[in-house]
């Protein structure tokens, strides 16, 4: 039985979320929260097993409320939030930041048609979210680093691959580690880098904009056709596979999803194999599920410097973990050594 | 849907609504109050209402409500261009906002489909005004002054209980075309040099809405039927008898166990020939066997009796303790408990005052007048019930003060004062049971000579009175229905049946008014009410034997007069205080009962000072019993309208006793033509219903005894310890009976009778013999000695005694 604790001002949410979660056998809503203080007393009376959290709270909002529980009694935390209001999808990336795992859309209620299916994808991400294991956070300042991983993080890359362009994929867990890899960046890349961030639709602008305000080089949203340029990241917008063309463009493709997403990270990385080849670099973050683990591999028997996101960083480790094992993974690195790897290829 | 959705989505609905309520209240308020906050204020407003917009857009998502979202999101846009001060607030914005949450509030209230979706497509129509504004028609804002948005008329935020209002919507252009609603119009403020940008503008310094912060969340409601907190209040208020019950008990109980004192102190004077007597009882004498045996018996009996009533002492104290313990715990539960429960019916006056910033904007739109509306004391808990009575009167006199008191501003111009007319509603607190509810204007004043005017007309007063009437009594006049100088009859006022309603409602909560005025200055009226119902504070008197109760509220001050301070003035008693002439009529007669005749004739008396909104007046009463608050139980149906009384309350004793009317007290007193009272003289014959009685016996206990029973039946009792003593009382004192002992020292009951019977005056004195001792050979010497009555006391018992003292007298 998975128990959880939902934290929002709105009595309307409030009563949507329990009734949503609690039609599924397996959740049971073991208590409610109005503000974000009350979220934090109740995590540590009820200790439930994870907390859906609204970012706008009045006493204390949901990104302080996630610092706290985090820092003292951490558990699964998702922010549900509404993608309307770039404020509020900012405080939730801030939230992702501090230690909550998961941005999930506020569902519309019975007599939206898509009522059935969003509550699914509710129950299904609570479900999921529930099993991760989280450690304290004590977040101090920007600057704080996770453990780095000895072994195959202190390979430095030999000299004379020269490559030409990056392709990152993650899930869950992404955004977080993409940030902090592009915090570090250097201005002056001189490749540029195409993300496909797995995200809820609706949040990707946000996720951009929230990108954007650390990052070493500007992050954009892909357009179709435009010419990549150098040391610039370009994330795939929702809905489409973004795709490496010939001409050094970008190709947003309409076709099917790829293990069940769209944009797929395994129609990045094969455009990459069918255009860049060895020329390219591929890195799989934290994320669920085996999105461009195959291909990943594909990369790596025809040359291409293949990455993972180091297990003990990872939130999730589906992706590079499926990576790995296939062997698909030249190297599994920190984020940190991600970031210096990125920034020796000039 | 499935059955449960369904289920679910009006269960949600029913929360929407509530929360949607809070947020919109919310919006209003801090809409209304926008204007006039300090630059450093604006910001946390600002972000209030764009949180507030935020929210409900997200709760009306979850219910689908399309348009509401739609609506709240172009709010959310325009305030957070108003955040990043890319546009600045102007009273088109303002009026365009208010217009958004008055349609919203209005769709929220229908139930009918039709009309919602009627209702819907206006709110569609909002949403694309809104967004266009948001999205860059800021800019042109001049063409879009000239837009029509689709209004309605002024909307209160009641609950559930407003009807579909129908589809009448007037096209009235809001903030008018004249507004050149530029850029760089700063957030209004007064500028009468300026042509005005607005005809119709509300300046609000009203109550600061909530800080940025401390918005509270919709928690769970219960939903309960007033009526069930009402008798629930009753009920406990009920538990309160059960407090003065059991004091009263205690009371008593410690009363009867003040016997035992001088039982004990008998004890001990006995001992000696006890003794004396256990004494003899040992000693081998020779005393006669069946004397000794007698004897012995009844020391046995002694002793055992004296250990039993040692028992009962003992028990009963231990029982009194043990009442006095309880008492004192039962006291804290039930006070307690009464103070939890009055406060469900306590709730700050800002729920009452809350509907007047938008009232007052609206008729200000309306009537063309700019008000400076100054809102104070919202956090004062007042009795729910009194809350609910007030909201009317307190609407009528702020309407009539917007309509009728405050002038045009061309007017006020003209009689330099300034542009935005002043309405004041402050409510304070009193004291610990009374409070006050101020609403003033600095607007027209009262036309004192209109009103008598009106008053002449309409056959109130005569032409004569009029002339001579004093300015309370004019101002009083504005109280009796009929009664209204507006020479016109507008939709709001005019009908001249409000203000009696106003005072009748405010009477009724036994409160009062008083008004002031200044021509062309200002009107001031005071309304002064108890700060809950049900329990009033009083005054218990006395008066002859009887008890009364007058409510505090009414009461200025209760007095000592020296009877030589009281002037009878044509026929009428007076008494001066505080720098005034006052009526003085006694309570007795007032209330229309019989004079009692005192016994000794006071020199002084004591004076309540008794005032309500229009006079003052003095009632005289005998004794001042105690000040407390008391339990008032209205009267039913059938006692709805008694002269002088207005309701009941019942002390701890069980007695009832009537609260009484201060308006119709005082009316009274100004009718009352009392008779002229001699008050230096001593009393004469004593009335009929006064007897004296002397007692006499030499065992303090048999006095008291004695003395006790004759008194609870009405007589007038004195003691005397022998028969000598008992001589010199009756001859200096009038007695109607001597109930007396047969055994005492320097004088017995014979001798006493005897004596009786020789004097003059004394002779035809009824005397009652009440002796232990029984044999018939004492029965016939007392009859000899001439006694009318011979009780014995082992056969005592009271109600003999009484039918006896009542034959003879």
């Amino acid at each position: 039985m998975i128990r959880v604790l939902i934290a929002d001002d709105s009595a309307v949410s409030r009563d949507l979320l329990s009734y949503i979660l609690e039609s599924d056998p397996g959740i049971k809503v073991v208590g409610t929260a109005v503000n974000g203080k009350e979220a934090v007393d109740l995590v540590k009376e009820l200790q439930p097993d994870i907390i859906t959290m609204d970012i706008e709270m009045p006493v204390m909002d949901g990104v302080e409320a996630t610092r706290r529980i985090m820092a003292n009694n951490p558990l699964p935390i998702i922010i549900v939030s509404s993608f309307w209001n770039t404020a509020d999808v900012n405080l939730s990336f801030r939230a992702l930041e501090i230690g909550a795992i998961a941005i999930a859309d506020k569902p519309k209620g019975p007599g939206a048609p898509e009522f059935e299916a969003e509550s699914k994808k509710l129950i299904k991400t609570v479900k999921l979210m529930s099993e991760i294991r989280v450690v304290k956070r004590i977040y101090k300042h920007k600057q704080e680093s996770i453990k780095s991983v000895t072994g195959a993080a202190g390979k430095a890359m030999p000299p004379e691959r020269s490559i030409k362009i990056a392709g990152i994929g993650a899930s869950t867990g992404g955004p977080q580690v993409l940030e902090k890899i592009l915090r570090g960046i250097r201005k002056d890349l001189s490749i540029p880098l195409l993300v496909v961030q797995h995200i809820t639709p609706g949040f990707t602008q946000g996720f951009i904009t929230w990108m954007n305000q650390s990052s070493g080089i500007p992050v954009k949203l892909a357009e179709h056709n435009e010419k990549l340029k150098g040391g610039v990241c370009y994330v795939a917008p929702d809905h489409k596979h973004m795709l490496l063309e010939s001409g050094w463009r970008v190709y947003l493709s309409d076709g099917p999803p790829l293990n069940s997403h769209r944009p797929s990270v395994s129609a990045l990385f094969g455009s990459l194999l069918k255009e860049a080849g060895a020329g390219a670099m591929a890195v799989l973050l934290s994320g669920m599920g085996k999105d461009g683990a195959q291909e990943m591999k594909k990369l790596r028997d025809a040359g291409a410097t293949t990455v993972i996101q180091n297990q003990e960083s990872c939130i999730i480790f589906g992706m590079p973990g499926e990576a790995k094992k296939l062997g698909g993974a030249e190297f599994e690195l920190t984020p940190d050594r991600i970031t210096d790897y990125l920034n020796q290829l000039n | 849907m499935s059955p449960q959705n369904e289920e679910f989505l009006k269960r949600l609905r029913a929360t929407f609504r509530i929360e949607a309520r809070e947020h919109l209240e919310t919006i209003s308020a801090s809409l209304l109050g926008l204007d006039s906050l300090a630059p450093q204020e604006i910001t946390g407003t600002v972000e209030l209402i764009f949180r507030e917009a935020h929210s409900l857009k997200g709760a009306a998502r979850a219910v689908n409500e399309n348009e509401i979202e739609l609506v709240c999101q172009y709010i959310e846009s325009i305030f957070s261009l108003l955040k990043k001060s890319e546009i600045s607030y102007s009273p088109y914005i303002k009026d365009m906002l208010i217009s958004a949450v008055d349609l919203m509030t209005i769709y929220m209230n229908l139930t009918e489909p039709e009309d919602q979706k009627a209702h819907g497509k206006d709110l569609k129509n909002l949403a694309e005004q809104l967004k266009s504004f948001a999205e860059g028609g800021h800019q042109v804002a001049g063409v879009h002054a000239h837009k029509e948005i689709p209004s309605h008329r002024p909307v209160e935020m009641t609950g559930e209980k407003t009807p579909p209002v129908k589809r009448e919507l007037k096209k009235v252009v809001i903030g008018s075309a004249r507004v050149p609603a530029a850029k760089t119009q700063p957030v209004s403020a007064e500028k009468p040099a300026e042509p005005r940008p607005a005809p119709a503008e509300t300046i609000l310094p009203a109550e600061k809405p909530a800080t940025a912060t401390e918005r509270e969340s919709v928690r769970e409601t219960l939903r309960i039927a007033s009526e069930k907190i009402d008798t629930l209040l009753l009920k406990t208020e009920e538990l309160l008898n059960i407090k003065l019950m059991i004091g009263e008990y205690e009371k008593q109980l410690n009363d009867s166990l003040f016997y035992f004192q001088p039982w004990k102190k008998e004890w001990e004077k006995i001992q000696t020939e006890l003794r004396y007597l256990k004494n003899r009882i040992s000693l081998n004498d020779g005393m006669d066997y069946r004397d000794k045996k007698a004897i012995t018996e009844i020391l046995n009996y002694i002793d055992w009796n004296h250990s039993l009533v040692f028992v009962v002492d003992s028990k009963l104290s231990k029982s009194a303790k043990d009442l006095a313990r309880t008492r004192h715990s039962v006291s804290q539960m039930i006070d307690s408990t009464l103070t939890d429960v009055k406060d469900i019916m306590m709730m700050p006056a800002s729920s009452m005052l809350s509907i007047l910033p938008k009232m007052v904007y609206d008729i200000s739109r309306e009537l063309g007048k700019v008000v400076d509306l100054d809102i104070k004391g919202g956090d004062i808990e007042i009795d729910r019930r009194i809350l609910d009575e007030l909201k009317d009167p307190l609407i009528h006199l702020v309407r009539n003060a917007a309509d009728h008191g405050l002038e045009k501003p061309e007017i006020r111009l003209r009689r330099k004062k300034s542009g935005a007319g002043k309405l004041r509603v402050i409510l304070s607190n009193i004291d610990s049971s009374k409070f006050e509810i101020l609403v003033e204007d600095d607007g027209n004043g009262i036309d004192v000579e209109r009103v008598k005017e009106k008053a002449v007309k309409n056959g109130l007063i005569t032409q004569k009175e009029a002339f001579e009437m004093s300015l309370t009594d004019a101002y009083a006049l504005i109280f009796k229905s009929d009664i209204s100088t507006s020479p016109v009859i507008t939709d709001l006022s005019g009908r001249g049946l409000g203000m009696s309603i106003v005072l009748e409602k405010v009477e009724k909560l036994g409160g009062n008014i008083i008004t002031e005025s200044e021509p062309e200055k200002f009107t001031r009226f005071r309304l002064i009410l108890p700060l809950s119902v049900a329990t009033l504070r009083g005054v218990l008197v006395k008066t002859g034997e009887d008890h009364y109760v007058i409510p505090s509220s009414g009461v200025e001050k209760v007095l000592r007069v020296k009877n030589n301070e009281i002037k009878s003035v044509e026929n009428k008693e007076t008494v001066f205080y505080s720098g005034k002439t006052i009526p003085l009529a006694p309570l007795r007669g007032l209330l229309e009962l019989p004079d009692t005749h005192r016994k000794e004739e006071p020199v002084h008396t004591n004076v309540m000072v008794l005032f309500n909104s229009e006079n003052m007046v003095g009632v005289s009463f005998d004794e001042l019993v105690d000040e407390a608050e008391f339990l008032i139980k209205p009267f039913n149906r059938q006692l709805q309208r008694i002269r002088n009384v207005s309701a009941a309350t019942v002390l701890g004793s069980g007695q009832i006793v009537p609260v009484l009317n201060i308006s119709d007290l005082i009316k009274s007193s100004l009718e009352f033509a009392g008779e002229l009272r001699v008050r230096s003289k001593a009393a004469e014959q004593p009335s009929r219903e006064e007897h004296n009685i002397l007692v006499v016996d030499d065992s303090i206990t048999s006095r008291m005894l004695l003395k006790d029973i004759l008194e609870s039946a009405g007589y007038n009792v004195k003691v005397a310890i022998d028969g000598v003593e008992a001589l010199t009382a009756l001859r200096s004192d009038k007695y109607h009976a001597v109930v007396t002992d047969i055994e005492m020292p320097r004088m017995n009951g014979f001798e006493l009778t005897y004596q009786i019977r020789k004097e003059e005056k004394l002779k035809n004195t009824p005397v009652v013999l009440v002796t232990a001792l029984s044999s018939p050979e004492d029965r016939e010497r007392g009859i000899e000695a001439g006694a009318d009555a011979y009780i014995v006391k082992s056969s005592f018992d009271q109600s003999n005694l009484l039918d006896i003292v009542e034959r003879l007298i």
